[in-house]
């Protein structure tokens, strides 16, 4: 089935939506604009073929994803994320204290717990799904999502019961 | 209680709304008829000509993406720098470093468009290009000085540097009073810092504000040698410029071998000139081949210096 969304009509649907999941897992705004905005370019480029997808907005979503976690590999290679970090021109949200704690914490996760627990908790993917996002087997998600939600556990004063699904 | 879901959506929520959509549809600051317009142009791959704005810029190109540099919102009005990469390298890191350097200058309100696979073009806002440093965009290296010449008040061209050659005059720091400046004669090619920056961390020092520099094994090795030979010499010649473009930032003396790649910089800086230095120094590397090309205010030819 051809998707009848224009290029713009995703772009304008999506692009919030696709910066705020981006933000849960990256922990800055400028970094999840510049993967998004990225991959809407490459969705830009290959519109004729990306446009014929069930959910283009999909599509975008991994390709962001895979930016997001080169960039991790190549800024954890050179070691410059925490200058770069701080480089950005202070357009972050203003958070409440819980979701201050909240991201300090994810950011001491490794990235694929992150992505895991962003499908589940934000997407609100089931675990099949995020593991055929992934490409990786419904118990690698299942671990993911364990750990993330231990080590948040772990960190954060919450109650955080298990909603396995 | 809140539980954990909730939180997570409220934290997407948090970014989502702070998200400021300036790529494609949306230039803030700009009426949103307008953007639509842009965006219709840049769409368009019969396109010879990027629009931004409504003011018409660099014919050729063909307008394939558009991405936004700065963060702050892109009211960029006209182009200041052609950003080339060489044949094979990546656009999208040439972009990105520029990026990161536009981030390190607080250049607000500039866009970075790709135009082709080998081209992006640097519009900035609100600033003119006369109050910017042209050479911001610029990679910095370590040049051995030769000669220094004080007093030197003069600025020299932009084309006078960009002249491949040995030895290249290039202004102090900027003079505070006429008859204060000082020019150095450099030693080219220096030792590219483009990459082999690890970490760059600004510090209070005896003198005043400082860098503290950690170089990669690569740069640890040239400057090993640079400096054992150097600090045998008298001054200006045991002088090591940080060069970016026509200025050198810093020249500080050097008075032992550096063998650890660890170095402390001290110069005329003020806190804010310190930050921007170490972010400068630790963006991301461009990639080899790439030309800079600053883009005169009053428009003559281009003026270009190749990395």
């Amino acid at each position: 089935v051809r998707g009848d969304k224009s290029f713009t009509e995703l772009y304008d649907g999506c692009y919030r939506r696709l910066v705020g999941e981006l933000f849960v897992v990256l922990g800055s705004v400028a970094e999840a604009e510049d993967v998004v905005q990225d991959a809407f370019a490459q969705a830009y480029r290959r519109w004729g073929r990306i446009s014929a997808y069930d959910e283009p907005a999909a599509w975008v979503r991994r390709v962001a994803l895979n930016l997001a976690s080169n960039r991790r590999r190549s800024l954890a290679r050179r070691d410059v994320a925490v200058v770069r970090l701080s480089g950005g021109l202070g357009h972050e949200p203003e958070l409440s204290a819980q979701l201050v704690e909240l991201t300090a914490a994810l950011r001491l996760l490794p990235l694929d717990q992150r992505v895991a627990l962003m499908l589940h908790h934000v997407a609100d993917l089931p675990v099949a799904a995020i593991a055929a996002e992934l490409g990786v087997p419904d118990g690698t998600v299942k671990a993911r999502l364990s750990r993330g939600r231990a080590a948040l556990r772990e960190r954060l004063a919450l109650d955080t019961e298990e909603t396995s699904s | 209680v809140t539980d954990l879901d909730t939180l997570f959506k409220d934290l997407a929520r948090a970014g989502s709304s702070a998200a400021t959509q300036q790529l494609l549809s949306e230039l803030p600051a700009q009426p949103r008829r307008r953007s639509r317009r842009v965006f219709a142009i840049v769409a368009s791959t019969a396109a010879v000509a990027l629009v931004i704005a409504g003011v018409a810029w660099l014919p050729g190109g063909s307008g394939r993406s558009d991405r936004n540099a700065a963060g702050n919102g892109c009211v960029a009005t006209r182009p200041t720098w052609m950003i080339r990469v060489a044949a094979g390298g990546s656009i999208d890191a040439a972009m990105a470093s520029a990026r990161a350097r536009l981030h390190a200058a607080g250049v607000a309100g500039s866009c970075v468009v790709a135009t082709s696979d080998r081209e992006a073009v640097v519009a900035t806002g609100g600033t003119p290009l006369r109050e910017l440093d042209a050479d911001v965009l610029q990679p910095l290296t370590f040049n051995r000085v030769l000669i220094a010449e004080q007093p030197c008040d003069t600025r020299p061209p932009l084309g006078a540097v960009a002249i491949p050659g040995p030895l290249v005059t290039l202004l102090g720091s900027a003079p505070q009073a006429p008859g204060s400046g000082i020019c150095y004669s450099i030693e080219r090619p220096g030792l590219a810092l483009d990459g082999h920056v690890l970490r760059a961390t600004v510090v209070t020092l005896a003198g005043g504000q400082g860098i503290e520099l950690s170089l990669d094994p690569e740069a640890t090795a040239a400057l090993s040698d640079l400096s054992a030979t150097m600090s045998a010499l008298r001054p200006p010649q045991d002088q090591l410029a940080i060069v970016r473009g026509t200025s050198a930032l810093a020249s500080p003396h050097i008075s032992s071998r550096i063998s650890d790649g660890k170095l402390q910089i001290t110069g005329d800086f003020t806190r804010p000139d310190a930050t921007e230095l170490a972010k400068e120094l630790t963006a991301p590397a461009y990639p080899i081949g790439t030309t800079i090309v600053a883009i005169p205010a009053e428009s003559g030819s281009p003026q270009s210096a190749a990395l």
